[in-house]
């Protein structure tokens, strides 16, 4: 039998990796540096730190003492998280629709790399009580009301829809 | 980033901890074992147990270290141990049950803060000894880091056998199956009912941050311990009395810590999905906007009108295609164009001619 624990560390490694590497590479596209392949080399990346974040985020729920979230840092780390999930879908669909891999592109994909090394940075305050980044919160999160996040939960979803259609248009 | 990496200390010691939990000596062993990034602790380690430990009941052991030169943090680390293999050295592995530690937890590996200014640091297990009369061995060992951040620091105690003794028949004393509370919330009195054997009367007693004993009441096999104002541990026991010998309990510890941290998890939930969704919309609205796709793919620049080599019949742009077409006076031009060797001019004058004579009168 293998922990949780040791399954999160691999699952974690395997995400920041790839992110990593996807924001190396939109680092030279926005600076129009490197190899032709940097573009793609930046979104496949960013696509297999996708796929490999749903088993760091399990292993990490199975990890995590006590029941539930119990803690602010990880209220912040699953808030973090989707977020920077929802913004590499939002750049890969982007590309898929035909975007040009110009300034905006490789911020949006940088910004989302960002947050995800953020979200490593809090599991190491969580884990292990230090982490580079002194200035994550530990004991504040920004929770909205139910009624918030359901206009927000709405809002994105028609934003989403609106865009799709505009794209077949 | 590089500057956060430069403003960080490097160290083979890990400041913020490991967390309390059950571990054997391998763990620390694989972390403090490497002599290249380990030293040995300047700290005292001694463990102290109860002069007569009876077999199935409680008794508690502690372990105290002296002089500890600790990282920043503060954090001080210890592991109970049975013997020096590195695996299989739990108490649990030779049949002691952890019943409470120093954090009101049941781990025989507990982290705790030394204090500035304190001279050592006591951390307390209560164990329900073995249920047979079988001396064990127990040992503990310290790790920490160190105040300028370098190698970590691993200390071990003497080894001490404990003799498990069978107690008599008619001991007064606490049932086998009674577990005492290990936590609670600060604001909150505590009513502990004691179970117990062979016992006719108890009186019990409470103390704080070992000072002196403040004597409980006592009814119906029940006391009340004062509510806590401040995280921190307040210790209990009580004086068994029966038909046979009498029995003076361990000291039980209670540990009161802040209420744990709640959050609503629906909202929570809702929000990361909304902001999931959220985050998707926008980025996708960023799409490229039509007059890039039409930069793209505009050719504007290639079409005939925009060639000024190509013929003018396409649109040629250059003077040349550009200037007006003549008109001519005199018949119009036969389907072949001007016949070979006429000039316009001949063709003005004798044009018609050619056509009657040849095309019949003129052009259809």
């Amino acid at each position: 039998m293998i922990s949780a624990g040791t399954l999160h560390a691999l699952s974690t490694e395997l995400v920041v990796g790839m992110f990593v590497l996807s924001g190396f590479c939109f680092l030279m596209c926005m600076l129009g540096k490197g190899p032709e392949v940097k573009e793609s080399v930046a979104h496949w990346a960013l696509l297999g730190g996708l796929i490999a974040t749903p088993a760091a985020i399990i292993t990490g729920v199975l990890a995590a003492p006590g029941e539930g979230i119990e803690n602010p840092l990880l209220a912040n780390k699953l808030l973090l998280s989707m977020s920077a999930v929802g913004l590499a879908i939002g750049v890969l669909i982007r590309r898929r629709m035909g975007a040009e891999v110009d300034s905006l592109h490789s911020g949006l994909g940088m910004v989302s790399v960002g947050m995800i090394l953020l979200t490593a940075g809090i599991g190491g305050e969580f884990a292990r009580g230090e982490t580079l980044l002194f200035f994550i919160p530990k004991e504040t999160v920004f929770l909205f009301p139910i009624w918030v996040s359901a206009i927000i939960l709405i809002l994105g979803m028609v934003i989403l829809g609106k865009s799709a259609v505009q794209h077949r248009g | 980033m590089v500057l956060l990496l430069l403003s960080s200390g490097i160290t083979t010691a890990n400041p913020g901890g490991e967390g309390d939990a059950l571990r054997s000596m391998e763990c620390g062993g694989s972390c403090h074992g490497d002599p290249g990034s380990s030293e040995i602790s300047p700290s005292t380690v001694s463990v102290i147990v109860e002069d007569q430990v009876w077999a199935g009941l409680f008794t508690t052991v502690s372990v105290v270290v002296e002089n500890v030169e600790p990282s920043s943090k503060r954090l001080v680390g210890v592991f109970l141990l049975t013997n020096e293999n590195g695996a299989k050295d739990t108490p649990a592995h030779e049949g002691w049950t952890i019943v409470s530690d120093a954090n009101g937890g049941t781990n025989n590996y507990v982290e705790l803060e030394y204090p500035r200014e304190a001279e050592s640091l006591t951390f307390t297990w209560t164990l329900r000894a073995p249920s047979g009369p079988v001396p064990t061995n127990l040992l503990a060992t310290v790790h920490h880091g160190s105040e300028d951040g370098g190698n970590a620091f691993q200390g071990q105690s003497e080894t001490i056998t404990i003799d498990v003794w069978t107690p008599p028949e008619n001991l007064a004393r606490l049932a086998a199956d009674w577990e005492p509370p290990l936590t609670r919330e600060i604001g909150e009195e505590t009513t502990i009912s004691l179970e117990t054997e062979d016992v006719t009367s108890f009186t019990a007693e409470y103390r704080i941050d070992g000072g002196d004993p403040v004597s409980l009441l006592v009814s119906d096999n029940s006391f009340t311990l004062p509510s806590a104002v401040n995280p921190g541990t307040i210790e209990w026991r009580a004086h068994l009395e029966g038909d046979g010998p009498d029995q003076t309990t361990v000291w039980f510890r209670l540990v009161a810590a802040e209420p744990a941290w709640e959050v609503d998890e629906t909202a929570l939930f809702m929000q990361a999905f909304a902001l999931l969704f959220l985050f998707i919309g926008l980025t996708i609205m960023q799409r490229p906007s039509d007059e890039i796709d039409m930069k793209s793919y505009d050719q504007t620049d290639q079409v005939p009108a925009m060639d000024t080599v190509a013929n003018s019949m396409y649109g040629g742009a250059a003077e040349i295609f550009t200037q007006p077409l003549q008109s001519h006076s005199g018949p119009p031009l036969p389907p072949g164009g001007l016949p070979s060797g006429w000039t316009m001019e001949q063709w003005q004058h004798y044009g018609q001619e050619y056509l009657d004579s040849n095309l019949g009168g003129g052009v259809q």
